[in-house]
């Protein structure tokens, strides 16, 4: 921009130009809310989708890239250890995930951190879901023996009843 | 095995009820049958299991 100095008679003056230079500065990251939905029975290592991404404004200028943010867990719950995290965002599966029937929890929530290379950091949540998976029935081969001379139509089996091992049973406790 | 008449010997419901059909069996016909079935849940895909039931007949005293 030109700056001019004028003395206070006005009959001397003289103009310069000041070239102002705007120094970018690092700001922090940030990481939005993710959801991440993992199905019962999913094999111990796998990829959970979609890998985190967190943001940051110094990628308009950029100074950084998205795959230069680290991510760590700050905390999550205990019922949530069967998942972990990779410096670059990639949750996976290190255990076993529960049976959805059986689990009483099926969302949690965790903090992660996600940090650029010059070490601002942000935070933000991430679910994680339960998701059911619907399994083959359970059949087991059973003995009946009856007299020759029952009468027809006489029930032989009730599956339905307690009292008798049922003709089939399920994990998910589907109807039959 | 079913008779000439094709009257099912067994019938099975949708519930899992299992009855003698309208024939009467005889021992001395025959004493074992395998009664096949499927279980069908009703989740995703409506998954099913192929099972079966042996079932044996026993002997009754008959008139001479």
């Amino acid at each position: 921009m030109a700056i001019r100095a004028t003395d206070p008679q006005g009959a001397i003056s003289d103009a310069v130009m000041v070239k102002v230079n705007v120094i970018d500065l690092n700001e922090n990251p940030w990481l939005t809310y993710h959801s991440v939905g993992v199905r019962e029975q999913t094999a111990v290592g796998s990829e959970l989708a979609p890998r985190l991404q967190g943001e940051d404004v110094d990628f308009r200028n950029s100074i950084l890239h998205r795959s230069n943010l680290e991510y760590t867990i700050v905390s999550k719950p205990a019922g949530l250890s069967w998942v972990s995290l990779r410096t670059d965002g990639t949750l996976v599966l290190s255990a076993e995930a529960p049976s959805f029937t059986s689990s009483v929890t099926k969302s949690w929530n965790m903090t992660v951190q996600v940090e650029d290379p010059q070490g601002l950091t942000g935070q933000g949540t991430v679910n994680v879901r339960l998701l059911d998976s619907n399994f083959n029935p359970d059949v087991t081969s059973r003995a009946l023996t009856f007299p020759e001379s029952t009468p027809t139509s006489t029930t032989l089996l009730d599956g339905r009843q307690a009292s008798v091992t049922p003709m089939g049973t399920d994990q998910d406790n589907d109807v039959l | 095995m079913e008779p000439a008449t094709g009257t099912p010997l067994f019938l099975l419901t949708r519930t899992g009820i299992l009855t003698l059909g309208g024939v009467g069996l005889n021992f001395e016909l025959n004493s074992f049958y395998q009664v096949f079935y499927t279980a069908q849940d009703d989740g995703d895909g409506r998954l099913e299991t192929a099972g079966h039931i042996n079932v044996t007949v026993t002997d009754s005293p008959e008139y001479p």
